[in-house]
């Protein structure tokens, strides 16, 4: 992927961690039971939640593009060459991510601190997880601070999908690859890409979506029914 | 009191299951800093 650093390979750490504490927890059966969560895409209830799953981050881009436009910033015209392939990459790296994240560690945050609390942590944890990153691809400080809280936001709205597509660890990687393929796609390479403007409209969409489906499940349900999908 | 207790003692479980996997996580993740940091020629 041009641009993006040697680092970019530890997409595959999360899952690597949650692969020997499962084996160390459970045995074979644990590292079987995470394995199928990598397609759960049948914990899905309704289709619909398909829609902001594939289509809400490229959105999220669609209106910082606009909006940079109408700030009269310059920007080059799109260019979609090799977007399948970069999709299949994404979400293949984004599986890896979510498997650990998703599939092992959310549901325990959210015993603890509620879905909100989970999404913010985790969400904090994911985006310092990504500074070295950053550093070395001579990111400024003030572009990481505004990436960080793109990520956080980012996490908060993952959660949401996933804790309403029947925590669906394939749907909750299909969120996160739309918006890597989005960002990448972002013209040119995403050379253009703005955190300032893309982190403020996602912290705004993640507030709404606060504000509607509740902070303590973010489906306007109670725990328990939210949680007990987790051990299925 | 009987809940109390129970979110209490599932709280304690989850914090031996998330620690682990958190710092497991970053310690597989050191080395691929490391690599990008110092390139081996």
């Amino acid at each position: 992927m041009p641009g993006l650093p040697v680092s970019a390979l530890m997409v595959v750490c999360p899952v690597t961690a949650a692969v020997i504490l499962s084996y160390r927890q459970h045995g074979i059966q644990g590292v079987s039971r995470l394995r199928k969560r990598s397609a759960d895409v049948h914990r899905l209830g309704s289709l619909l939640w398909l829609i902001p799953a594939a289509l809400l981050k490229p959105g999220l881009f669609a209106i910082s593009y606009a909006v940079m436009l109408w700030m009269g910033v310059s920007l080059p015209t799109h260019q979609l060459g090799g977007a399948a392939l970069l999709a299949l990459v994404f979400f293949l790296s984004a599986l890896a991510e979510e498997l650990g994240w998703m599939g092992y560690a959310v549901g325990q945050m959210e015993r603890r601190i509620q879905a909100l609390g989970a999404g913010i942590v985790l969400g904090l944890i994911w985006a310092g997880w990504h500074i070295i990153p950053f550093l070395q691809a001579d990111r400024s400080l003030s572009w990481i601070g505004w990436q960080c809280l793109y990520l956080v936001s980012s996490r908060i709205l993952i959660v949401w999908i996933f804790n309403n597509t029947g925590r669906s660890v394939f749907v909750a990687a299909l969120f996160h690859a739309s918006g890597n393929l989005s960002w990448q796609l972002f013209p040119v390479q995403r050379s253009a890409y703005d955190p300032r403007i893309t982190g403020s409209i996602a912290t705004l969409v993640a507030i709404l979506v606060i504000a509607t489906w509740g902070p303590r499940t973010l489906t306007g349900r109670k725990e328990s029914t939210v949680l007990a999908q987790h051990s299925q | 009191m009987v809940d109390r207790t129970v979110a209490v003692q599932g709280s304690g479980q989850s914090n031996r299951r998330l620690m682990p996997f958190f710092l497991s996580a970053f310690a597989l993740t050191l080395p691929l800093w490391l690599a990008a940091c110092f390139p081996v020629s």
